[in-house]
């Protein structure tokens, strides 16, 4: 028969031993505070992802003692992989920025060099042609009106000329006729060559411009593909329905 | 740059000249006109004299000379008749309007002269020829 006395006593031991063992565990753990820039990229401890991020953009994890691999990937970054060792009470903390690979480097700098032969292609004629177009239109009005005036000057000269009834008078007021009308001839030259310099100028660049844009639209498209390294897929139950499906986890 | 697509690339091209050239003034040609007026003069006698006759028998013997402007023949403005200018042996006698058709020739009328009588324009430019007229007491 075991008495109720002793039942206690050993309640108590194991109730201090658990307390104990809670207390003696709980120290045993190290800390990690890791922070991986660029902030939206995968992390991973010993293949598990973490996107939970803290004060200063630090992921806290509590680790048990030992080795453990860090794995962090951002699309177009280089793949960070680290092995720590923690020990007991310990607190590593690790910042890391990711740098961007080669091959992204050398996409950017093609498409970037597309771009600008894109931009410049197409962007040089059509200026041009804006440009003549804007001064034509501006200037249209001028020509026209030196046009107007010498016209003007030549239906006054003409009535001078025809309401003379002297010699001398008709030779003087033909005379002026005969400048005026010589003007009028400029006038008109000056105008037809404005209009066809003009309209070259409009149609060739609007022509180079077509050019342009059919030779943009032929360059060769600059693609950057990669393989993921690391995913934030995983499989969960859906807790509406508990069913087992991918998820995507990802936070910006 | 296939064929199809350069045919394509001319017509938008020639459109667009096309389309230009519509906003481009057509401006008229002038000419200057032959003016009526503008010739030598005929060479007909614009004057014809219609005949002498003494006013003033005293002391000086005045001439009266009596004529008529025909102009029908002549290509001239009528605001641009002149003078009928007279003269006798180079001199100048007289330059008288054309709205007169008669002068007094003072002390012409002793001796025998022959008068030459010239229609002019508001210029002084001979309109036809001169026509001679004899006095012959």
């Amino acid at each position: 028969m075991i008495r109720p006395i002793f039942l206690t006593r050993v309640f108590l031991v194991l109730v201090t031993l658990l307390v104990a063992f809670s207390l003696f565990s709980q120290e045993q753990q190290g800390h990690l505070m890791l922070r991986v820039f660029p902030y939206d990229a995968i992390v991973k401890v010993d293949g598990k992802p973490y996107s939970k991020r803290g004060r200063a953009g630090f992921i806290y994890l509590d680790l048990k003692p030992g080795t453990h691999v860090i794995q962090a990937w951002a699309p177009t970054y280089n793949l960070f992989e680290k092995e720590v060792v923690i020990n007991a009470g310990d607190t590593i903390q690790i910042t890391k920025s990711l740098s961007f690979t080669e091959e992204y480097i050398a996409y950017k700098k093609e498409k970037r060099l597309q771009t600008i032969a894109k931009v410049s292609l197409i962007a040089i004629p059509s200026l041009a042609t804006v440009g003549f177009t804007a001064a034509f239109y501006s200037k249209k009005t001028a020509e026209e009106n030196k046009v107007h005036e010498a016209k003007v000057q030549v239906e006054v000269d003409r009535v001078k000329y025809e309401n003379s009834i002297s010699k001398d008078n008709i030779r003087i007021t033909k005379a002026e006729l005969n400048e005026s009308l010589n003007a009028y001839d400029v006038a008109v030259d000056n105008y037809n060559k404005f209009v066809t310099n003009s309209m070259i100028k409009i149609g060739v660049s609007a022509g180079l411009t077509a050019v342009a844009v059919w030779t943009v639209s032929k360059f060769k498209k600059i693609e950057y593909k990669e393989d993921v390294l690391l995913s934030r897929l995983q499989l969960q139950l859906n807790p509406i329905d508990n069913e087992l499906g991918l998820v995507w986890r990802f936070s910006k | 740059m296939e064929v199809f697509e350069m045919k394509k690339l001319v017509f938008i091209l020639m459109l667009g000249f096309a389309l230009l050239s519509c906003i481009k003034n057509e401006y008229e040609d002038y000419e200057i006109p032959e003016h009526k007026y503008e010739g030598e003069y005929e060479q007909y006698k614009a004057i014809k004299v219609v005949g002498f006759q003494e006013v003033d028998r005293s002391i000086y013997c005045d001439l009266l000379i009596r004529y008529e402007i025909d102009t029908a023949k002549f290509n001239i403005h009528p605001a641009n008749l002149g003078h009928v200018v007279i003269s006798t042996d180079g001199n100048v006698l007289q330059r008288i309007g054309v709205e007169n058709t008669y002068s007094i020739l003072l002390n012409m009328c002793s001796t025998p002269r022959t008068f030459e009588l010239k229609l002019t324009d508001r210029e002084g430019y001979q309109v036809g020829k001169e026509t001679i007229a004899v006095w012959n007491k």
